[in-house]
């Protein structure tokens, strides 16, 4: 309402700014982030209520391997069946959290789901012709860091920093109540946050000029970290980053496999919904530490590999 | 954000996406595949809005009637999170701002050589139509870059793009569409250059369809994006966009 009101009193001055073409091109950025996003959050906040409506509580932590060393890597398996943007992975990783389950394999699944799943592979087959090694190395680089993370997360992560999802609503009524209820505060909640990470990453694409890239596409390390904070920054989705790397023909092997294996574990959007879901104390030391160990697994598999 | 305000966001929500699935709008920012997964979202959210809107105005009886009220304090759970607020932003910008698809400014901006990836075989061109061979501006720009046995050489193309002017051309311009992949904040524009017009260049965004042949490249040794891609026009005419901005 007070938009609204706002939107009324200022609409001589907003008139000129909705004319400008940076502000036109910003705005298209922004709602296509958005809308583009949607439906992936929807799919994951369903999947998250109905996590709630029909699994009990406790039951969760059971299903996985007792061992919490081989919890981890089991957590990565599964990622590879759900066929989804990263957007969608965060509440059901929240969701599972909230249900009991330990946090080192939750997020090794977060990272993993959009990461290795078969609809990002083939993307990315297509957007490569000719270069299943490719591929392979995509997968095994980002299922590496999903992994990696997971067992740093069990050796130095405190439980504390994952509190807020673990407080996170438990609703009393019958299943239909409670998957109506979930759903609606996931996908609230998660919205709002995914807004934010479309805010950030429409005006870093319009402030940030691409020919910096040009400037550093040959320079070796430097090129490699260069495509990395690119893909933090451009925040697309997982089942098109392929084709965008495909695109920047005037960077090394090394550095596309960096900016596809950062992506979609890694991105301003993403950080804004794990801040929501599990906390900004979380957010803070999960971005960076990710961001680190999938750099590395896409310099040491691009080096076996490719 | 109480009860009743969460369901009539979302179904609000829901409602917004739904028109813009239908009536085709969605296309200013998506893929066409976007469309039914769009819609679906859309459908989910009006009935996950209608349902919690329903359920807040007609249980009066327990915890909801204090929600509905604003006077209870009943935990945060029944109490939306303050951050889904800023759902109300996006919606605004489709219905107030209505932004449309990227443009000449967008073109301008992103500066970076972003090419299609190098390719040494292509399949033989269309049979043309009216005279003229329709070429997407991706496909023209991929053999103009790579394809050495010189297929568009001769050829009389038929091409549609938006005008991105540029000062440096003084009988043309940069004929240019947005290449997409899934929205419009991964598209990378394909600008070709325009040349041999005798009238001045129509204003930015607007919509031309070029006549003419491919400009071979003045050093027949150069190769890739040296090669240029250069269209030596013959004529060109202004079209209304087309629904589908994007290649």
């Amino acid at each position: 309402m007070v938009a609204v009101l706002l939107a009324a009193v200022l609409r001589p001055r907003l008139a000129s700014w909705f004319d400008a073409p940076s502000f036109q091109t910003w705005t298209t950025i922004f709602v296509s982030i958005s809308l583009q996003a949607l439906p992936f959050l929807v799919l994951g906040t369903v999947v998250s209520g109905l996590i709630a409506a029909v699994v009990p509580p406790g039951e969760i932590a059971q299903m996985l391997p007792r061992n919490r060393v081989l919890a981890v890597p089991a957590a990565g398996v599964v990622g590879i069946g759900l066929p989804g943007c990263e957007c969608g992975s965060v509440p059901i990783a929240g969701r599972l959290i909230a249900g009991g389950a330990p946090a080192a394999p939750a997020l090794t699944f977060l990272l993993a789901a959009p990461a290795v799943n078969p609809v990002v592979l083939i993307a990315t087959a297509v957007a490569f012709p000719g270069q299943p090694w490719f591929v392979v190395a995509r997968f095994i680089a980002s299922l590496v860091t999903a992994v990696v993370v997971g067992w740093v997360w069990l050796r130095l992560g405190r439980d504390d920093l994952v509190e807020r999802a673990r407080r996170r609503s438990v609703v009393s009524g019958s299943r239909v109540e409670v998957f109506r209820a979930t759903t609606i505060h996931d996908l609230l909640h998660a919205g709002g946050y995914l807004v934010v990470g479309a805010l950030t990453a429409a005006t870093l694409q319009v402030v940030v000029p691409t020919s910096v890239l040009d400037r550093v596409a040959d320079a070796g390390p430097v090129a490699v970290l260069a495509l990395a904070v690119l893909a933090v920054v451009l925040a697309i989705c997982s089942e098109a980053d392929a084709f965008v790397a495909a695109s920047l023909t005037q960077f090394s092997a090394t550095a596309k496999l960096a900016f596809l294996v950062v992506g979609p574990a890694v991105d301003v959007k993403l950080v804004a919904l794990q801040a929501g879901t599990f906390g900004r104390a979380f957010a803070t030391r999960f971005a960076p530490v990710t961001f680190a160990v999938a750099i590395a697994s896409a310099t040491i598999v691009s080096a076996v590999l490719l | 954000m109480n009860t009743k305000t969460q369901g009539a966001l979302v179904a609000m929500a829901g409602a917004v996406v739904v028109r813009l699935a239908v009536s085709g709008q969605y296309l200013d920012y998506l893929k066409t595949t976007m469309r039914l997964p769009l819609a679906a979202a859309g459908v989910v959210l009006i009935v996950l809005g209608s349902a919690t809107l329903l359920r807040a105005v007609f249980d009066t009886g327990g915890p909801e009637h204090a929600d509905a009220t604003d006077h209870g304090d009943h935990g945060d759970h029944h109490r939306g999170p303050p951050i889904a607020w800023l759902l109300v932003l996006p919606l605004l910008a489709v219905v107030l701002v209505a932004p449309p698809p990227l443009g000449a400014d967008a073109a301008r901006r992103d500066t970076a050589a972003s090419l299609p990836p190098p390719r040494s075989s292509f399949p033989a061109l269309p049979p043309p139509r009216d005279g003229a061979v329709n070429l997407p501006l991706n496909a023209f720009l991929s053999r103009a870059y790579y394809d050495h046995s010189d297929s568009l050489a001769g050829v009389t193309l038929r091409l549609t793009g938006f005008v991105v002017s540029d000062p440096a051309l003084p009988d043309g311009y940069h004929l240019t569409r947005f290449q997409m992949v899934c929205c419009a904040a991964d598209a990378i524009p394909i600008k070709i250059t325009v040349r041999g017009l005798d009238a001045p260049a129509p204003a930015d965004d607007t919509w031309v369809e070029v006549t003419g042949r491919w400009a071979p490249p003045a050093d027949p040794n150069a190769i890739g994006v040296n090669r240029g891609a250069i269209v030596d026009a013959t004529s060109h005419t202004e079209i209304p966009p087309p629904a589908n901005p994007y290649e």
